[in-house]
């Protein structure tokens, strides 16, 4: 991709998170904050975080060899991340504590909990996991393309409502750690790869 | 039903069903990628995988002859209920006649794509025409497409009202 296409992309971003948003109302509010995308090893693309990513133009997007610490972080853990989403989610900001895997496809997406990450140590937060929730109620989620991401931002929005409405049922019951780590192989390993044979 | 999530049947004739392929999008599938199956040996034809619950599909249609679709999805507050393991109690009536029941049983946990997966559910779905899948999200069957997919809309209703009143029980 070159950076053209890459700030393109970025600046689609907004229409492209309305169409897929579009009949998950009832999972709770998304907002995307900023963008980062890694253009190559050393040339990231980071969308402007004062403005939101529906007023972003081509100068509100930046190539930049050294990202913030949060960003930096990630992608130089995360070899196969080449998207990163801060996002402000209306359930997943009340979230206070670790949520376990109480949902299979929460499991396959996202990891075996969704932790709650200091930004200082988000690549710990992270580790095994698409997505988590920042300790300022913010937060991140990760993917290789900016579909990957924003999926594992809405998983993150679906899994925190139920494990928040849960609690008036008694509580989630979570799965297996053991058993929801062996579902996310499967997922990364086997499923993904026949749904791209199969199309 | 979004995204690659849940899965949709469709039952031919006393041996087949068409159902929905394994991960790809519902907004991109045409006709021509639907996958017809012998629900006795799950043989299916072409060269397009089916969805991979197909095995709870199957047990449906050789279970209960009189029904002619069946959905899974992974709607939300269905998923709240699922995730709780909690059986749903329905009272509204117009509720529990398209439900088929009062109650709305939540199968044990089990791994998607196992044995036990299809037999507790198809267990669990048995009495009535939906079942919650414990951590996973609901099946919902009907005497066609249309009357699935109004059980899988009253069903969401049904768990909301059941948050609801365990919500009003709290205060």
């Amino acid at each position: 991709m070159t950076i053209e296409e890459g700030t393109l992309q970025l600046l689609g971003a907004q229409q492209f998170f309305d169409k897929e948003g579009t009949g998950y109302e009832s999972w709770g509010r998304v907002t995307v904050l900023q963008i980062a995308l890694r253009m190559n090893d050393t040339e990231f693309l980071m969308t402007n975080v004062e403005k939101t990513v529906a007023q972003l133009t081509k100068d509100d997007i930046h190539v930049v060899s050294k990202p913030d610490h949060l960003f930096q972080q990630i992608f130089s853990k995360r070899k196969k991340v080449n998207v990163i989403l801060v996002t402000s989610q209306q359930y997943a900001s009340q979230v206070k504590e670790e949520i376990p895997a109480i949902l299979d496809d929460q499991a396959q997406l996202l990891g075996v909990t969704v932790r709650i990450s200091n930004p200082r140590e988000i690549a710990f937060g992270l580790k095994g996991r698409f997505a988590t929730i920042l300790s300022d109620g913010k937060s991140v989620c990760i993917g290789s393309s900016i579909d990957d991401a924003y999926v594992a931002a809405q998983l993150l929005e679906k899994t925190s409502k139920v494990f928040l409405e849960a609690k008036y049922l008694g509580g989630a019951k979570p799965i297996n750690k053991i058993e929801a780590w062996f579902m996310q192989q499967y997922y990364l390993l086997k499923y993904s790869k026949e749904a791209v044979k199969n199309k | 039903m979004a995204r690659t999530w849940g899965n949709v049947s469709v039952r031919i004739d006393d041996r087949h069903m068409v159902i929905t392929p394994s991960g790809r999008r519902y907004d991109e599938l045409n006709p021509s990628d639907m996958v017809l199956v012998d629900f006795y040996t799950l043989k299916f034809e072409g060269k397009i995988k089916p969805s991979s619950e197909l095995k709870l599909h199957c047990q449906v249609y050789k279970t209960r002859p009189h029904i002619q679709a069946v959905i899974h999805t992974h709607q939300m507050y269905a998923s709240i209920v699922a995730a709780a393991q909690k059986d749903v109690v329905v009272t509204n009536p117009a509720y529990q006649q398209t439900l088929g029941g009062t109650i709305i049983k939540a199968a044990p946990y089990a791994l998607p794509n196992t044995k036990k997966i299809t037999v507790e559910t198809a267990r669990a779905i048995e009495d009535s025409n939906a079942a919650l899948m414990s951590n996973h999200g609901a099946v919902c069957i009907g005497t066609s497409l249309d009357a699935a997919f109004e059980v899988a809309h009253i069903l969401e209703k049904a768990c909301e009202d059941f948050i609801e009143s365990k919500k009003r029980a709290a205060v």
